[in-house]
């Protein structure tokens, strides 16, 4: 493709040829299907049609939300085709069972629509497939009204059959699916049908009532698709399930390309929070396994965006780039303020050495996570401060890290008699402070070589053990380790009693991973499970957070607070370009955060015209601070 | 120890060898660079050579560490001698004398340094005369140089424990094999052929993913596959020698089967064995320089080959790390071929013909 | 003769026997298995920064039931003791049922089936690019020994013969596609292969495959150059081709007719070891230049725990090996009429 000419003797023959391949164009498949869009009329449901013979109970209300900001661009038009580069081929396209779980399971989810969503910048929840809902007086059940709009992308209406069936196509052997099996057995009891497009949906243990709506939160599943049986996973691997979101997988080319085109005239386009969104007409993944690939492609114009928050790429290869200096390339660093992955030392206290809290303490104290920052990762990224950051009420933001601070190692090794050996190291009855850090991410291995010479010097002797994935994992689990390096996953509040209670301490197979086993921990996180009060909640949330600072078991390391991203100047971003928990601002898909960039084919063509031209445009770096956390 | 002992035949055969020029010196310089990477503290280390603090000498290099507070600075942990340089450098008592490169395989020299415009460089970094780093940095700021030879110590060190044990281990069932032959032949013949079919990664993989893998586990297990083509040739030698009028004599006469294989039969074919040291060595250093480049081999933070080849190649853009460990590895492998061609020609009875 | 082909038949089924029961006991004991990826999976994150929240969250935290571990293993064939298993995997491989890979959930004979032309090509290509090179070049260094050419020549194949294949792979990659961009960075294909004329569609192919092939090529190279010179060599000095001489035979002659034919002994011993490398292809240059091979597939089943694809590629590689062994044989009895079998 791009050696064309250079290759020598054959350049002549090539040239006669090159013009019969095909171009690739980001708007040629476009505008075809853009014009051949029927209306379907819609139908004006009138309340009975819609609730049949069923009352709420005396006392308990409807409840929507139709005031909270709309965060998309009214300046948005359809159309054009997005591009954009996946690393692998997904391993099938079944949402559920064996292998659902790659890269390319978050497309898939996206597509797929829930009763309501989360309003990206209030947290609030917003209607989606329900139009209202309604919290029953038992503090389990909330009843959803659905839209009698909605639509599968075959065309056919999503009925409460559908909710039903998710509960059975869950529960279901054929799907070959532990968790999700579990998840619809233990914690969602029921699913009911209650009339015309009313139904309700009945969880196992009470939460706060807003908690409700997420923990027990439900999709449809097309029932009409389904045929559950012993071979479900192996006929359903590559078939394209019927959607309710606004795209559908229209071509597979195995191995190398997957296509989404828009749902012709998608059901829920008119609604509010979701309107002026979804404005491309089609999205096509290609697989490029390589990253240095997949910026090679960008360069070109073969894809259109690319995440560049490796401190590599931002600093040294897009600056350096000769597309981004003149403008035709922009760049984009945006501060969100999702809840951040928990990602530190963990500490396991049954190992004899971190008996003794001061040894904990001092091995805090000696990881010169600051130096590794500001010498390694450019002062890039940010210190985190301690876990469960960035959930609003429930951190504590009086946490403030054990800093790196020789001279405090020395005086806590020294109230508890230890004394430096001839090697530097500290030992105390012929133990030597000697510890292992586990850890599964090769690639963390310059941060910890860096903290390793750190705290040498503080007469500490850290051993790196690297293995991988899986089989780290494993080690921790069975609760093996010294301290276990690790980042966990976030969810939509800050989860303890997994974590920190003494039932899963000392067990293996558990997230307990520092065995921590204190009553007094125990007792606050008990009381955290079981309160309603969202109030009540956050204020234990932050106290069981200075009981674990307190204890000294997890030194926590960095977190990434934004995204970065280069992309196309013909892709336009509304005034604030993202939402307070994007991740990627030219996400075409996501039904909360995605869809807000659309494609301007003046400036697409300008863009054409100037490159061959070799006009310049005036660069554009931008940093949006709008949801920086303070 | 029989063999070391010149006999005239052998004389001969090193006069043979130091004839061929090309082999003689890379066997010279390939001696002298592992004499230095024995002594590898006194060229290249982060500990000085000498340093004279009031009126007394220390000698840093070998032994424990001597905290800073002993020169008077204000720290426990082990004393940065090159800063002491510094310090001392306008003292006409105090001195420092450092090694060649004053820096040790796992320092990280992350110093703050900047470019012509005053923007702020990171790691990896070029190589820069002022600091000593010759061949530069990798993406952590320790020196490449110093990397790069105490790699070649471990690399070594692991080829000739390697080498012995193969040879201990491939000799013994060779010579077993040959000797019994028949069934016993046919069936360890079956066996080999299974092992040799066990992909070797996988075995390597495995282990890497239960336990770090350590020098000797390591060894161990390139072992349990190295013995083998020692075990072919000896096999081999040895079904040869039986043959022989010789042994039929020594039986004749009495002599045990113990007694015949080990007066006899191998120090017969010790000469053959030599000729394949070489080789050994070169596939050792291979050997583990791929693992290392995978991920497979020793664990980090130990300096390697492997490990700086795929630094290398991941950025590119940091050219100084591929480019020194690849000119490291010709080198070395190429002295190590030249050393095994003259050795072979040298020891290897047949003389070549030519016409003309 | 028949009875020997029998008998060299009759020893590979024990030999295989061995390798894939000692291979197959080795995954039931391995951490990491699929079982555990999956296991994994959800509860640790894979990359830095945080995950959107979706409506639908299935929660991880606490362990599977003992019940629901089950299943798993059912569905993964781990619920047997592993020699039931292994009985069980080989009567399907009898019936050239490979199983399916976990990794792709696809056939592993059709995954093995798909990257067979690719190994081929680089192998076939490989084999006769060297031995059309090595063979008149071993010949003139013999002839021409301790001559300028001879030394100069030397130097040149020494170093190839130093340097690993692979690091060969990486300074091709890093000069003549990274740096001066003649070639391009990888890939058997460019992506849009399938949009291509025909013409187009060969120089592409040649573009993509000229590094690796280099790579190949000097790997052996260097091997079967010596290999050739040598045993060519001490053909030359042996008593028959002097004979031949003395007895008035042109030294054209006696070395094309005689020496040479005997000295092609040894190639062929190599030409049958070569063939299950040939097919299989170097793992190491596949993952350099990203050529969606045999080799890469081996590779990449072991490191993220395909086993029904290890053991796949496995059934072939050691069955390829074995019957090329033989082959080995027959070749070295074809150029030496002297070996008779017995």
């Amino acid at each position: 493709m791009r050696m064309w000419i250079r290759f020598g003797l054959l350049a002549t023959a090539v040239s006669l040829f090159a013009c019969t391949k095909k171009k690739k164009n980001p708007t040629d498949s476009s505008s075809g299907e853009a014009s051949q869009k029927q209306e379907v009329a819609e139908k004006q449901f009138s309340e009975a049609e819609i609730m049949g013979d069923f009352k709420l109970p005396a006392g308990v209300e409807w409840q929507t939300n139709d005031t909270d900001p709309e965060y998309a661009s009214p300046n948005a038009i359809s159309g054009g085709t997005f591009h954009e580069g996946i690393p692998t081929f997904p391993m099938t396209l079944r949402r559920v069972g064996p292998d659902a779980n790659g890269s390319f399971a978050g497309v898939l989810r996206s597509i797929q629509l829930s009763l309501l969503e989360i309003h990206p910048n209030t947290g609030r929840p917003i209607p989606q497939l329900a139009s209202h809902w309604a919290f029953d007086k038992d503090g389990v059940t909330v009843f959803y009204k659905l839209n009698p709009n909605a639509r599968w992308s075959d065309g056919k209406p999503i009925t409460p059959e559908d909710y039903t069936f998710t509960q059975e196509f869950h529960r279901s052997k054929s799907i070959v699916d532990p968790w999700y099996n579990r998840h619809y057995t233990e914690n969602i009891k029921d699913i009911k049908k209650i009339s015309n497009y009313v139904i309700s949906v009945t969880g196992a243990k009470a939460y706060p009532k807003e908690d409700l709506l997420y923990f027990y939160g439900v999709g449809p599943t097309p029932r009409h698709f389904h045929v559950l049986d012993d071979k479900w996973v192996e006929n359903y691997n590559w078939k394209v399930e019927p959607v309710s979101g606004p795209y559908q997988i229209t071509q597979v080319d195995k191995g190398k390309q997957i296509v989404l085109d828009k749902v012709p005239s998608w059901w829920g386009r008119r609604l509010r929070y979701y309107r002026n969104r979804f404005n491309v007409d089609q999205v096509v993944y290609t697989v490029i396994r390589d990253i240095n690939a997949q910026w090679e492609y960008f360069k070109k114009g073969e894809i259109d965006s690319m995440g560049i928050t490796l401190p590599e790429y931002w600093h040294e290869k897009s600056a350096n780039e000769d597309m981004v200096k003149r403008g035709f390339i922009q760049r984009l660093w945006f501060y969100n303020d999702a809840p951040r992955s928990d990602m530190g030392m963990f500490l396991n206290l049954a190992q004899p050495i971190f008996k003794d809290k001061n040894v904990r303490y001092a091995l805090a104290h000696a990881m010169n996570l600051d130096k590794v920052l500001k010498e390694v990762l450019r002062s890039d990224y940010e210190r985190l401060n301690f876990i469960s950051r960035g959930y609003g009420d429930f951190t504590n933001q009086e946490i403030k890290p054990r800093e790196f601070d020789p001279a405090k190692v020395a005086t806590l090794m020294q109230k508890s008699g230890w004394k430096r050996g001839a090697d530097g190291v500290w030992a105390k009855s012929g133990k030597r402070f000697s510890v292992t850090v586990t850890y599964g991410q090769p690639h963390h291995k310059d941060r910890l070589v860096v903290l390793q010479q750190e705290a040498k010097k503080c007469g500490i002797e850290l051993n790196l053990e690297e293995l991988d994935g899986s089989a780290s994992f494993k080690k921790m689990r069975e609760k093996k380790h010294d301290i276990a390096w690790v980042g966990w996953g976030t969810s939509m509040r800050p989860q303890y009693w997994e974590f920190f209670h003494s039932d899963n301490a000392n067990k293996s197979q558990t997230n307990n991973l520092t065995n921590t086993s204190d009553p007094k921990i125990d007792t606050v996180v008990k009381k955290y499970e079981d309160s309603f009060d969202l109030k009540e909640k956050a204020a234990l949330s932050r106290e069981v957070q200075s009981l674990i600072f307190e204890e000294g078991s997890i030194i926590t390391t960095f977190q990434v607070p934004y995204f970065r991203q280069a992309f196309w100047r013909y892709w336009k971003l509304p005034d604030v370009p993202a939402t307070k928990i994007s991740e990627d601002a030219l996400d075409p898909l996501g039904s909360a955060t995605g869809g807000l960039f659309w494609f301007d084919k003046k400036a697409y063509d300008e863009t054409q015209e100037a490159k061959a031209s070799k006009k310049s445009f005036e660069p554009v770096t931008a940093i949006n601070r709008e949801f920086k956390a303070k | 120890m029989k063999f070391f002992k010149m006999s005239p035949a052998s004389k001969r055969q090193f006069a043979r060898f130091k004839s061929i020029k090309r082999g003689y010196w890379s066997f010279v310089i390939f001696m002298s660079l592992i004499l230095v990477s024995v002594f590898l503290e006194l060229f290249i280390s982060e500990r000085a050579l000498l340093v004279k603090y009031e009126n007394k000498y220390y000698f840093p290099t070998y032994g424990h560490q001597i905290p800073g507070n002993v020169f008077g600075l204000d720290y426990e942990y082990e004393t940065n001698y090159r800063e002491l340089h510094e310090k001392f450098a306008g003292s006409s008592d105090n001195f420092v004398v450092l090694p060649l490169v004053p820096w040790g395989p796992l320092e990280n020299d992350l110093e703050a340094r900047y470019d012509q415009n005053s923007k702020r460089l990171y790691p990896p970094f070029a190589p820069e005369y002022a600091r000593k780093h010759y061949l530069g940095t990798d993406s952590t700021g320790r020196d490449i140089l110093a990397r790069l030879f105490y790699g070649f110590r471990i690399a070594i060190a692991f080829s000739i424990f390697l080498l012995f044990i193969n040879y201990f281990a491939g000799i013994m069932i060779g010579c077993f094999m040959g000797w019994l032959g028949g069934r016993t032949d046919l069936y360890m013949q079956r066996f080999i052929e299974v092992l040799s079919n066990i992909p070797f990664l996988y075995v390597v993989m495995i282990v890497a993913s239960i336990v770090t893998p350590t020098f000797y586990s390591l060894g161990f297990i390139m072992a349990a596959f190295g013995w083998i083509s020692m075990t072919w040739y000896m096999r081999t030698a040895t079904y040869r020698e039986k043959a022989r009028d010789y042994i039929l004599a020594a039986r004749s006469i009495g002599a045990t089967d113990f007694r015949i294989i080990f007066k006899h039969i191998i120090p017969n074919s010790l000469a053959l064995i030599l000729t394949f040291i070489p080789f050994s060595i070169s596939e050792a250093i291979v050997s583990l320089t791929s693992l290392d480049f995978l991920g497979y081999g020793l664990p980090p933070p130990t300096p390697s080959w492997g490990g700086l080849l795929d630094e290398g190649v991941r950025t590119l853009s940091a050219y100084w790390i591929l480019a020194s460990v690849v000119t490291a590895m010709v080198i070395v492998l190429i002295l190590v071929t030249f050393m095994g061609e003259a050795i072979r020609e040298a020891f290897d009875p047949k003389r070549h013909t030519t016409y003309e | 003769m028949t009875s020997y082909i029998l008998k060299r038949l009759f020893w590979i089924v024990p030999t295989f026997l061995g390798i894939t029961l000692i291979v197959f006991a080795i995954t039931r004991f391995v951490p990491g298995g699929p079982l555990e990826q999956v296991l994994m999976r959800g509860a640790l994150m894979g990359a830095e920064g945080g995950k959107n929240i979706k409506m639908d969250a299935s929660s991880g935290g606490a362990a599977l039931s003992n019940e629901q571990l089950a299943s798993l293993k059912a569905y993964y064939g781990f619920d047997r003791p592993w020699y039931q298993s292994y009985v069980l995997w080989l009567g399907k491989v009898l019936t050239f049922d490979l199983g399916r890979s976990t990794r792709y959930n696809e056939p592993v004979g059709a995954l093995i089936w798909s990257k067979l032309p690719i190994s081929t090509y680089y192998g076939i290509l490989t084999m006769l690019i060297t031995y059309l090179i090595c063979i008149p070049l071993g010949i003139w260094k013999a002839i021409r020994h301790n001559s300028f050419f001879d030394y100069i020549s030397s130097i040149l194949v020494f170093i190839g013969y130093s340097l690993p294949a692979y690091v060969v792979a990486i300074i091709l990659l890093v000069v003549f596609a990274s740096n001066l961009e003649w070639f391009p960075l990888g890939g058997f294909t460019s992506s849009d292969f399938s949009e291509y004329t025909f013409f187009s569609k060969i120089i592409d192919l040649i573009e993509h495959s000229v590094l690796p092939l280099t790579a190949y090529v000097l790997g052996s190279f260097a091997m079967m150059t010596f290999l050739m010179k040598n045993t060519l060599m001490e053909n030359l000095s042996a008593d028959y081709v002097r004979t031949a001489i003395a007895k008035g035979v042109s030294f054209r002659k006696a070395v094309f007719s005689h020496a040479v034919r005997n000295s092609l002994i040894p190639m062929a011993t190599h030409f049958g070891q070569n063939i299950s490398v040939i097919l299989t292809g170097s793992f190491l240059i596949e993952k350099i230049f990203n050529i969606d091979g045999l080799g890469l597939l081996g590779y990449e089943s072991l490191v993220e725990r395909d086993y029904p694809v290890v053991m796949g590629t496995l059934v072939v590689s050691s069955i390829l090996f074995l019957i090329g062994n033989i082959l080995s044989d027959f070749a070295v009895a074809l150029v030496d009429p002297r070996i008779q079998f017995k």
